[in-house]
């Protein structure tokens, strides 16, 4: 069952809303936690049965080591080891299974096994569990935060169903603040807003652009004299898989918050616009923020720390958190080559002071795109070679021309959707509001009329792709 | 590194690091004799191998050795000497075509020498130029002068000719820039009677009874560390003279230090006490070679004489300041050690131990290091640009499992080994800078083929302009090109193909072209302005002027002059003639000069003086005073050294132009707001007790006069100056303030004052329009009263 399913849209989410608020309405906000904790396990185990025994030891023993820090820094001992093996378990689990996961993309057999048990890829939201294991232990370890004595709502903090897709991850503390919280009407509204955009963005945007994606794609990767994939088609379909990749996770994560609002809680941004960044620095500090905050917190900043690194161990410490936060989505060698680019490249910006030289804008954004781009086209492929050979046929250097017809068709199916595409990669929203508040009167009665409309048709617009069979596809990992 | 630890417990440490080295390298070795040589790719690809595969053994076998003996040897303590045992020390000074300046520094540094009896130092100055000056110099200094025409046998014979004249048991060898610091002798001399002397249960020295003196024990010299009171080459072209310790440090004080463990410390020529009794039984200096030094420490080891190099630097000169002049000290070193293996039998002397002859060996292999980057550099490239297989594997984890473990911990053991005095980058820069002007004198010197002339390194500083220089990086630009086009030729094969394409060849180019670019960064060269070495200290001071007398705090000092630091920014008029008074050792050192620049320097002035012509005596003192302490370049690497940072600092330091500045008096930021009732509000933004800059709503008429009236003890009278920006004033009765001791603290208090406290200042301001007291009447007085804003 994920989000997008008939399943969720129309029997999970309405029973949860249902049970969530009867029990809002004798106004005991345990009970509403608890309810709220067994709703995501049934998600969880609705998703696969086999793995939530796992996520429930992993819960008891994040829980455990909480307290057991919390003892140990009362006693003024040392944590070291409590937090290290929070990152040993939770660490070592999830690189079991995400290792599987590349050995079976690459068809790998390892000791004739012939791993049936992990062809569903990943335990559903083991990524963010992780994480959110790890932030929990180490944050009660460096006296962050305090440990919970209620197994329920650490259970709740790490399973919490609307943010098991890419986060947003926020520290344990931030959670708990919002365990006790109060009914707030508009949090609810622009939750449900939310919602629909995530929707709209998944389905319309992300799903359409990948019709594109993946037939470029699985061509270039079978690729024969018969099915060549020209420097053209490659083009069109490497912007249309930027703009996916962006679109479906931009779309999980306005889910995420929206579910999380229409239940109470606030979250924090994911994304801000990441494509208009004019530098990879920036850009790494608008794409996937939560997640790369989280990195930095929790892997190159005590790695720093540790002993006082100098510039160049610094730099190494970076590597290896963006190794990890490549790893978190998928486990191959471009993985490697991809963390390597974005740090030599955010490291030449520092060197240069990239940022305090006067280059023309153009130049910045195709050079930002160009990185983006190359990262893409690694991360796409569980193997190495059918990143390369995409890169040739790029470059047109493959014995592939430049011009097809494919390219052609697709961009006159498709044209709408990357123009909206396109056209939302900018800060459009934002600026729309800020004209109607500016605008007169009548600006603000029409928006107000137009806005639940304009939502409500693109939510009609989601349930009928939805009823009518949807292609959900992957963009290259799953969660 | 592990300085705080205790030396038995960083032996231990040591030792474990160099066993798991030394598994490392044999297994690494081994495994590249017999499962890596490129046997299917023809004739030349073998070639290459093989010699590709004798590189890396000759460096591991340096490395092993050295490893070996610094990973071993704890030092022995300097013993304590009864007084009277202290013998008559005779002090060789050799000097060819040196300045007469640079020999009186080091004359003047040999008269300050502590001694028990003083009269048993004699100072020797040997000149196989004969020239007049130096006579007279010698004369001047009270010292006794040999001069030697015609010689033929270079520096052994200079010294040579004096020593056979002379009878002191010790023998000093000094080269002409050697400064000593005042306890060479003290720290040195004791170990001579090592053999003599032991230690009683209370950790006290005392005589060994006759019956434990074994008469064969007999110590034949005493190796200290060249030091150098400015920076080398590599750190002044680099920007590193804050960053890295001097080049050679790592061999003087760590590598040489730990040859003693087997009797096999080199003899380097200066800084070193030598036994006359053994320098009789090798008959004197070796003459025969362009490295006099090394065969006659090699002469007097055979003879079973035990020798030592300590470590503690008690003797700096001056390191060479051009690259021609280093090249040429570096190949006559390299052709000195090569003409002294392939002259003296080392290898089949049955008068030295293997211990000895291996660290012989591995000096000797040294010199064949710059052949080794050669081949390092060269054959990544080879083998992507002419496919030619250099080193034959199965497989990359083949390869990296035997390499890696040997590449990281080499490297470790060099840094940890070292004591931090070099790392990998360091040394690798080094050697990449070198090696194009080092193979063909090697080679020639192993062939044969002899230097025709004798050529001593140029010492005298001159400024220079840098970029002249660069044409020495031309062999590394060929590099460069090379590299790079290799570089990309893997990446495009890596696409081309759909494997990333040899990732350790990839490595290698990366590294050799980070070497590469600091070489060419290296011989892009540095502009020198500074002509004599600064020491960076602090010694309490004393400056007076015909007013007033200041206590201050040296910052740094140099032959010619000194900067001091006040705490308050004292004003001292321009031209003022300064007497500053030194206490050094016995005298007071008295010494007149005028300012040259004043700046501020974090919470404190600092003020830089230029000295006059010294008295005679005065001048003896104070150079004393200036070279008698530690250079004040860094003594290890610093753990937050990085490369990042060394690219950074190129880079950055490139982009700034040095900038003099002329700056005479101490311009005080202020920002003090005043305001008036009729508009003429403004800010005085600084005062320099001459000028001050004042702005103001509405500008001021030249020759207007303002008063302002800002603290107590402190009313301002400004003239607005013609011809000038509107902003700036003249402060009138400015020599007033050179008496006035009060002024200088005021200033500072108000400077250091916060934007909200100097807002609170209720300042005054008056317009005139005439200066009062000067009979004129006070006509057009506007008074204006008012808390500033």
């Amino acid at each position: 069952m994920t989000f997008l399913s008939i399943s969720f849209l129309f029997y999970f989410l309405p029973l949860v809303l249902v049970g969530y608020f009867l029990l809002g309405a004798i106004r005991e906000q345990w009970l509403q936690n608890l309810f709220l904790l067994l709703a995501s396990l049934v998600f969880l185990f609705l998703q696969e049965p086999l793995y939530l025994p796992l996520l429930a030891v992993l819960s008891l023993c994040s829980y455990w080591l909480g307290r057991r820090c919390k003892t140990a820094l009362w006693e003024g001992k040392s944590t070291g080891r409590l937090r290290f093996a929070a990152y040993a378990i939770n660490g070592g689990v999830f690189l079991l299974f995400q290792l599987a996961a590349m050995l079976v993309a690459l068809d790998i057999p390892v000791l004739g096994l012939e791993y049936t048990l992990f062809r569903t890829f990943l335990p559903a939201g083991i990524a963010v569990f992780t994480l959110r294991a790890i932030s929990y232990v180490a944050d009660i370890a460096s006296g962050k935060s305090e440990a919970d004595h209620s197994l329920v709502n650490v259970a709740l903090y790490l399973c919490f169903f609307p943010q098991m897709v890419v986060g947003p991850v926020a520290p344990y503390a931030d959670f708990r603040r919002q365990l006790t919280r109060r009914w707030d009407m508009q949090l609810f509204s622009a939750g449900v807003c939310r919602f629909v955009v995530g929707l709209g963005k998944k389905i319309l945007i992300s799903g359409n652009l990948a019709v594109i994606t993946d037939q470029v794609f699985q061509r270039s990767a079978t690729s024969d004299s018969v099915t060549q994939v020209p420097a053209s088609l490659a083009w069109l379909g490497v912007l249309a898989f930027c703009l996916q990749i962006y679109y479906d996770l931009a779309a999980y994560t306005d889910i995420a918050i929206g579910l999380s609002n229409i239940f109470g809680f606030t979250a924090a941004e994911n994304f801000n616009y990441p494509y208009i960044a004019g530098s990879l620095t920036a850009f790494w500090d608008r794409w996937l923020i939560s997640i790369r905050r989280w990195h930095d917190t929790y892997i190159a900043r005590p790695l720093n720390n540790r002993r006082d690194a100098n510039a160049d161990q610094m730099i190494v410490n970076v590597f290896i958190a963006f190794l990890a936060m490549g790893v978190w989505q998928r486990a191959s060698v471009g993985i490697a080559i991809w963390a390597f680019l974005q740090v030599a490249c955010m490291t030449v910006e520092r060197v240069v002071t990239y940022d305090q030289r006067r280059i023309p804008g153009l130049v910045k954004h195709v050079y930002v795109a160009v990185i983006v781009l190359l990262g893409v086209v690694l991360l796409r492929y569980a193997n190495i070679y059918h990143s390369l050979l995409f890169l040739r046929n790029l470059l047109g250097i493959n014995r592939n021309g430049f011009f097809s017809p494919l390219a052609l068709s697709l961009l006159k199916e498709q044209w709408v959707f990357l123009a909206a595409a396109l056209l939302f990669i900018f800060p459009v929203a934002p600026k729309l509001r800020r004209a109607v508040e500016s605008g007169g009167r009548t600006v603000g009665v029409v928006a107000a009329w137009a806005y639940p409309v304009l939502l409500g048709g693109v939510a009609l617009l989601c349930l009928f792709y939805v009823a009518r069979g949807l292609y959900v596809p992957v963009p290259y990992f799953s969660f | 590194m592990n300085n705080s630890l205790h030396p038995s417990e960083k032996i231990r440490k040591h030792r474990i690091l160099f066993l798991f080295t030394f598994i490392a390298i044999v297994s690494y070795i081994v495994w590249r004799m017999f499962y890596t040589l490129p046997t299917r790719y023809g004739v030349v690809s073998l070639l290459c191998g093989i010699l590709m595969l004798l590189a890396e053994m000759s460096s591991s076998f340096e490395g092993v050795v050295n490893y070996a003996m610094m990973s071993h040897y704890i030092p022995p303590e300097l013993p304590e000497l009864p007084k009277d045992w202290y013998p008559e020390v005779d002090i060789f000074i050799a000097t060819h075509n040196e300045p007469v300046s640079l020999l009186y520094n080091t004359i003047n540094g040999c008269t300050f020498l502590d001694y028990p009896d003083k009269s048993k130092v004699h100072i020797h100055l040997c000149d196989d130029n004969a020239r007049p000056e130096m006579e007279a110099l010698a004369r001047e200094m009270g010292i006794r002068y040999w001069g030697l025409a015609n010689n033929r046998d270079a520096k052994g014979g200079n010294l040579n000719n004096a020593m056979r004249q002379t009878n002191a048991p010790i023998c000093v060898t000094l080269d002409a820039d050697m400064i000593p610091r005042h306890e060479f002798l003290m720290k040195s001399v004791p170990y001579f009677f090592l053999p003599k002397l032991k230690k009683d249960r209370t950790g006290r020295w005392i005589p060994k009874e006759p019956n434990e003196i074994d008469p064969e024990e007999k110590v034949g010299f005493v190796q200290t560390p060249q030091g150098f009171y400015n920076p080398d080459l590599f750190q002044y072209n680099l920007y590193s003279e804050g960053r890295y310790p001097g080049e050679q440090d790592m061999f003087f004080q760590e590598i040489n230090v730990a040859r003693s463990a087997y009797n096999a410390a080199i003899y380097a020529g200066s800084n070193t006490l030598i036994a006359r009794e053994a320098l009789e039984d090798v008959d004197y200096i070796a003459v025969d070679t362009i490295t006099e030094d090394i065969l006659t420490g090699i002469r007097i080891q055979k003879l079973g004489y035990r020798c030592y190099a300590t470590s503690e630097v008690l003797a700096q000169g001056q390191s060479p300041i051009t690259i021609k002049s280093l090249i040429k000290q570096r190949e006559r070193w390299g052709r000195g050690c090569v003409d002294t293996f392939r002259q003296e039998p080392i290898l089949f002397s049955k008068y030295l131990s293997f211990a000895q002859k291996a660290s012989y060996l591995a000096s000797y292999v040294f010199w064949w290091n710059y052949l080794r980057r050669f081949a390092y550099t060269l054959s990544p490239i080879i083998t992507i640009l002419f496919s030619i297989t250099v080193l034959q594997s199965e497989s990359t984890w083949v390869v990296l499992a035997f390499w890696l473990p040997y590449y990281l911990l080499f490297n470790r053991s060099l840094r940890v080994m070292s004591g931090n005095l070099s790392n990998q980058h360091w040394n690798g820069v080094a050697d990449t800078v070198l090696f194009p002007y080092l193979i063909g004198p090697i080679i020639a010197e192993q062939a044969g083929i002899k230097q025709k002339t004798f050529v001593i390194t140029e010492k005298q500083v001159t400024a220079n302009k840098a970029r002249s220089t660069f044409a020495f990086g031309l062999p590394h630009l060929v590099f460069l090109c090379a590299l790079v086009a290799s570089i990309v030729v893997v990446i495009v094969r890596s696409v081309m193909t759909g494997t990333i394409h040899s990732p350790l060849i990839l490595f290698w180019l990366v590294i050799s072209t980070k070497n590469i670019i600091f070489a060419l960064f290296f011989m892009w060269g540095r502009d020198n302005y500074r002509l004599a070495s600064r020491f960076f200290f602090s010694e309490p001071i004393t400056v007076s002027s015909s007013q007033r007398v200041f206590r201050a705090v040296t910052s740094d000092v140099s032959e010619t002059g000194l900067a001091f630091y006040f705490d308050d920014p004292q004003f001292i008029p321009e031209d003022t003639p300064l007497t500053v008074t030194i206490a050094y050792r016995d005298r007071e050192i008295i010494l007149t000069g005028k300012l040259v620049h004043i700046a501020p320097s974090g919470q404190r002035w600092k003020y830089s003086i230029h000295f006059d012509e010294m008295q005679p005596e005065d001048k003896r003192y104070y150079i004393a005073f200036v070279y008698d302490r530690a250079h004040s370049l860094p003594k290890a690497i610093d753990p937050s050294v990085s490369l990042l940072d060394d690219f950074n600092f190129r880079l950055g330091k490139r982009a700034t132009p040095v900038q003099e500045s002329m700056r005479k008096l101490p311009r005080v930021r202020l920002d003090i707001p005043f305001a008036g009732t009729q508009g003429d509000r403004g800010m005085l933004v600084d005062f320099n007790y001459r000028y001050a800059t004042v702005q103001m709503e509405a500008d001021l008429e030249p020759g207007q006069i303002l008063q302002l009236h800002i603290a107590p003890a402190l009313t301002l009278l400004l003239e607005r100056d013609s011809d000038s920006k509107p902003c700036l004033f003249r402060v009138l009765g400015s020599e007033q303030y050179a008496t006035d001791e009060a002024v200088a603290p005021l200033l500072t208090g108000l400077a250091q004052k916060s934007p909200r406290e100097k807002d609170a200042l209720k300042a005054t301001a008056l317009l005139l329009a005439r200066l009062p007291g000067r009979g004129m009447s006070v006509s057009a007085e506007k008074q204006h009263r008012g808390v500033a804003r």
